[in-house]
């Protein structure tokens, strides 16, 4: 049986109030660092450490590594030895480990007698450690602080295999003694990085202007000292994917064209120019991307489910639209990431109007992100009529082939006429702000299983976008109204 | 035009980290303004719950700070900050960072513990039948969660000896700060008094409109009164902040870290000693430390009756007594409400300031019915409903929020009931539903309908409407047709609304109104089948 005791706090008010100069922090054994980190929390880190190595096996350690390596990736290399086998100990120092690694060996007890503070120190033997330290005493035997009294158990050693921190060992076998440059590779967890975009959206002039930065964090509980830094832009596989948002918006279309980027595979890569320090639990960020008076436009969406039918108006989506191309846009290949955008408030402070993500994107796409709902712009969507007509076409719904028992074969076919659903639907589109707005509004849910959805009328001319959903582009007026009619022909 | 200009920003930061440029510590802002945003996943009809850990809206925080900068390159750090700051939305205008960093390696035990294994400290023992102090040397042999000391003795446990014990260290490491810290590394530049903007979100902080509407005695008309009610459960205050709220729904992208992050230096060190020979269960002994986190005081209930306050009671009008209204503006599609005055938005505080005093809105009351094909009316509800627009004496956006319904009876001021409403443009139609029963309006209407005559095609019903108030009443039947039944053939004159149709009808007091229609069946169609 463990037991739980809170240490307690002490922070002793002379070591606060010295000034924080130096130390604390250990020394690094860590050598020139290279690391790649890659989109989906994985990095690959290369260490390329001097490395003094006796003729013959030994073993060697390698401390600070990354805290959260994935040990079967490690691999060492270097000249003129032989890897025999490679250890990741997890084997942490603890006081219970201690004990139990004590067992058939001699501690120190020092006692402490409560009412006179008075020590008594005697030599003992563990026994076992099966739920509380069975402990021989000279000729008695003891179970350790059975009686609730202070005892200090003093270890003469500590087990070699037992570490502060998680620790890579790897035996060798060398030729010749003497120092050599060894690389060691390997994955870790912990190393993160994403694109953050600020982007300010001027309305009015209807420009945007675009800062990106890459944000990387650390939680891997080590320090990289510095390090020279890669980051890889696209998915690899086998890694976690980010949180997809739920439908694009409307107008999101891919780019062809090709950054002036350094590309591994279909990975762009994205360099941070000299060395830096990532340090444990921070959060950094780096520019990589600047661009002003980009245009843009803003957009409202509205997306009818099947039969979506609500008592009161809903707000339309608000859609910032703007492109990535080389002309007319940001001209570069955007990293998945988030957009947060700002607009100007009447006072001229920025203020945040919403976010949304971004997969990986190639130069030259059109993005149009939803960054929230619009307060003033709603759609009602209803269902104005429901109605079961016969159409003049037949179709064949089953075919019989008899054999006789004279040889003879017929078939038989039966014919069936189509039977459809017509529904009309209404959807009245308010605006209350004083300007015109342009609603794209969507019926989804178009494709049923025979995939022949007619539209035989509409108020304004729709525009398929797939089997599946229809578009209008609706103007409604400054602090007014329209109204559209759609009649759907489905099975 | 265009211009593009893609950086790359060299991060050169050597190995003595935070070292080779000179440090400047702004340590508190200026000039502040606070935006507050809803919480995306509260739902309309959700309080405020500031007894919750934590609050899921948000706030944009603008900070104005002047520095004094050395020339050349210099890293800037900005202390009392908001601590639930989400680093990487962080913003800086005035200069063009190099490179913006957030560590969030606070000063605590745990991290003292982790920053000094391997090196030396003391370790302090007090005797407790003497009060005698003894310290030794030492030197942690462990990670913070086992920890193992090294002696002249030889190696042993701390905590795990019944003593009282600790260790002290001899100083803080430099890597360790007492807040959430941010800092910028700013190229060459040269020197002088410089004013900086930072900006970034912060999780942490909520707010909700509420409503305070009082019928006259005939419930034809109402005096809207609504407070912005912020919150925050943030760490720090802002004094004398420029306060806003924003209306309308902000897309927020789900963030992994809000989940993931356990802040593993604000977590208390617990020893884990050897087993104990004990068959009892294990004690826990609490040391001198603290032992958790002062209580959280007992929020202001925002469901509280303090309305009053703003209120004659006698009268049962609203008296605004110098209440300063919010100002209203649009902020693209969403809509920006702006604190008049410098406003202190308190740690772990709440605060309230009038949204809109309006008297006399145009509206009615009227008990409605929902009728929907393919099954039987719905229990009447009672709703006053009324058009957000200027003719009736309204025309302003209304934020989401809380509605108290109250009205005035025989000289007292009486709770109808507590409902909600959306987000609700100029121009649109409001519909506040009163719950609760016996208040007022004991809903004393019946609504009941009988099959009068059924094919396989078609039946033919008859509504009844019973209204056993003693004051006549105002009644709309909602007729709604769906996949499977369509309504035809009323035999009174019906309005056509969006998707629906509506009986309308006075009743007057112990009266009754009848309404016969036909309801057709319709198949319902085979969607989705695979044949």
């Amino acid at each position: 049986m463990r037991r739980l005791i809170l240490l307690t706090a002490c922070l002793a008010s002379q070591a606060l109030a010295q000034p924080a100069d130096k130390g604390g922090a250990a020394p690094t054994a860590q050598g020139d660092l290279g690391i790649t980190i890659y989109n989906g929390d994985l990095a690959l880190v290369e260490d390329r450490r001097q490395l003094a190595l006796p003729a013959g096996v030994s073993r060697q350690e390698f401390p600070d590594v990354s805290a959260s390596i994935r040990p079967e990736t490690a691999t060492l290399s270097g000249e003129g030895f032989d890897i025999l086998e490679q250890n990741f100990d997890f084997d942490l120092l603890s006081p219970t480990a201690m004990m139990q690694k004590a067992v058939g060996q001699s501690v120190t007890l020092l006692r402490t007698n409560p009412a006179t503070g008075a020590e008594s120190r005697e030599r003992a033997t563990v026994l076992a450690v099966n739920g509380g330290a069975v402990l021989r005493i000279a000729d008695r035997i003891e179970i350790l602080r059975d009686d609730g009294l202070p005892v200090r158990v003093i270890f003469d050693t500590i087990p070699p295999n037992l570490r502060a921190r998680p620790t890579l060992s790897v035996t060798v076998e060398a030729a010749r003694a003497g120092p050599r440059p060894v690389t060691l590779s390997y994955l870790t967890t912990g190393l993160k990085w994403k694109a953050d975009y600020v982007a300010r959206f001027d309305e009015t002039a209807g420009k945007l202007d675009v800062q990106g930065w890459v944000t990387l964090t650390n939680s891997t509980g080590t320090t990289f000292n510095s390090a020279r830094t890669l980051l890889a832009a696209g998915d690899v596989a086998g890694v976690q994917h980010p949180r997809r948002p739920d439908e694009p918006a409307y107008g999101n279309r891919p780019g062809t064209e090709t950054a002036e980027r350094a590309q591994v595979g279909d990975l762009y890569l994205y360099p941070i120019k000299g060395r830096t320090t990532i340090a444990d639990a921070q959060t950094k960020q780096v520019s990589f991307l600047e661009a002003s008076g980009v245009p843009a436009a803003k957009g409202y969406e509205f997306r009818n489910e099947w039969l979506g039918r609500t008592d009161d108006p809903k707000s339309a989506a608000t859609i910032l639209k703007f492109s990535s191309a080389r002309a007319g846009g940001l001209g570069d290949a955007l990293p998945a990431g988030t957009v947060r955008v700002y607009m100007r408030d009447a006072h001229g402070d920025a203020q945040f109007i919403g976010e949304s993500e971004i997969p990986h994107t190639p130069m030259g796409s059109s993005l149009a992100l939803r960054t929230g709902d619009a307060f003033d712009v709603k759609v009602q969507p209803a269902i104005e009529k429901r109605e079961k007509i016969q159409s003049d076409e037949w179709e064949r719904s089953a075919r019989f082939r008899i054999t006789r028992s004279d040889g003879t074969v017929t078939t038989t076919q039966v014919d069936t006429q189509k039977e459809f659903w017509r529904t009309t639907m209404r959807y009245v589109l308010t605006n209350a702000r004083p300007q015109p707005v342009t609603v794209d509004l969507i019926q989804a849910g178009l494709s049923n299983p025979w995939s022949d959805t007619r539209v035989p009328s509409e108020s304004l001319p729709g525009e398929q976008m797939s089997l599946d959903q229809r578009v209008w582009h609706v103007t409604v007026p400054a602090n007014g109204k329209t109204i559209v009619t759609a009649v759907f022909e489905t099975r | 035009m265009r211009r593009f200009r893609p950086i790359w920003i060299l991060a050169a930061l050597a190995a003595a980290p935070a070292a080779a440029q000179p440090l400047v510590i702004s340590p508190r802002p200026d000039k502040v303004a606070v935006t507050v945003y809803r919480d995306p996943h509260r739902g309309i009809d959700r309080f405020i719950d500031t007894s919750e850990d934590a609050l899921g809206g948000y706030a944009l925080v603008t900070e104005t700070r002047e520095v004094d900068l050395p020339p050349g390159e210099v890293t800037v750090r900005f202390e009392g900050v908001a601590s639930g700051i989400q680093p990487e939305t962080m913003i800086l205008t005035g200069l063009g960072p190099r490179e913006k960093n957030q560590d969030r390696l606070l000063l605590s035990h745990r991290a003292l513990l982790d920053a000094f294994t391997g090196q030396n400290v003391i370790v302090r023992r007090t005797d407790r039948a003497t009060g005698r102090t003894s310290e030794e040397p030492a030197r942690i042999r462990s990670g913070a969660d086992r920890v193992i000391i090294e002696t002249k003795a030889g190696f042993e446990a701390l905590a795990c000896t019944g003593l009282n014990e600790t260790l002290v260290f001899p100083r803080v490491p430099p890597t360790l700060s007492p807040k959430p810290a941010l800092s910028v590394l700013v190229p060459d530049q040269p020197g002088g008094r410089r004013q900086l903007v930072i900006s970034y979100l912060t999780g942490n902080f909520d707010w909700q409109a509420n409503y305070i509407v009082d019928l006259n005695a005939d419930a034809t008309r109402m005096d809207l009164f609504a407070w912005v009610t912020f919150a925050s459960l943030d760490d720090t205050s802002f004094e004398r902040a420029q306060a806003g709220v924003v209306g309308g729904r902000v897309s927020r992208v789900y963030r992994a870290e809000d989940e993931e992050r356990r802040d593993d230096d604000e977590e208390e060190v617990y020893a884990h000693c050897w087993p104990e020979g004990t068959t009892g269960p294990p004690e826990t002994r609490s040391g001198f430390g603290p032992p958790s986190l002062p209580a959280i005081e007992a929020p202001i209930a925002i469901r509280s009756r303090d309305y009053y306050g703003g209120y004659d009671d006698d009268a049962g009008s609203i008296v605004v007594t110098g209440s300063r209204l919010v100002s209203q503006e649009s902020l693209g599609d969403l809509k920006l409400y702006r604190v008049p005055f410098p406003a202190t938005i308190a740690s772990r505080g709440q605060k309230q300031v009038a949204l809109l005093a309006k008297r006399g809105v145009k509206g009615e009351l009227l008990y409605r019915s929902r009728v929907d094909a393919g099954s039987s009316p719905d229990d009447p509800e009672l709703i006053f409903r009324f058009r957000n627009r200027k003719e009736d004496g309204l025309g302003e956006g209304l934020p989401t929020g809380q509605v108290s319904l109250f009205q005035n009876a025989g000289g007292r001021r009486l709770l109808l009931g507590e409902t909600y409403i959306d987000d609700k443009a100029v121009g649109e139609e409001v519909e506040l539903r009163v719950g609760g029963e016996d208040l007022m309006y004991g809903l004393d209407v019946d609504v009941d309908e009988e099959t009068e005559k059924e094919t396989d095609a078609w039946t033919r019903s008859r509504l009844t409407v019973a209204n056993d108030n003693p004051w006549p009443i105002l009644f709309e039947a909602e007729f709604r047709d769906a996949e499977d039944g369509r309504f035809d053939r009323f035999d009174h004159a019906v309005l056509r609304r969006p998707g629906k149709r509506v009986w309308r009808v006075s009743i007057p007091a112990k009266g009754k109104a009848v309404l016969r229609y036909r309801e057709v069946e319709l198949d319902p169609p085979d969607r989705g089948d695979d044949d």
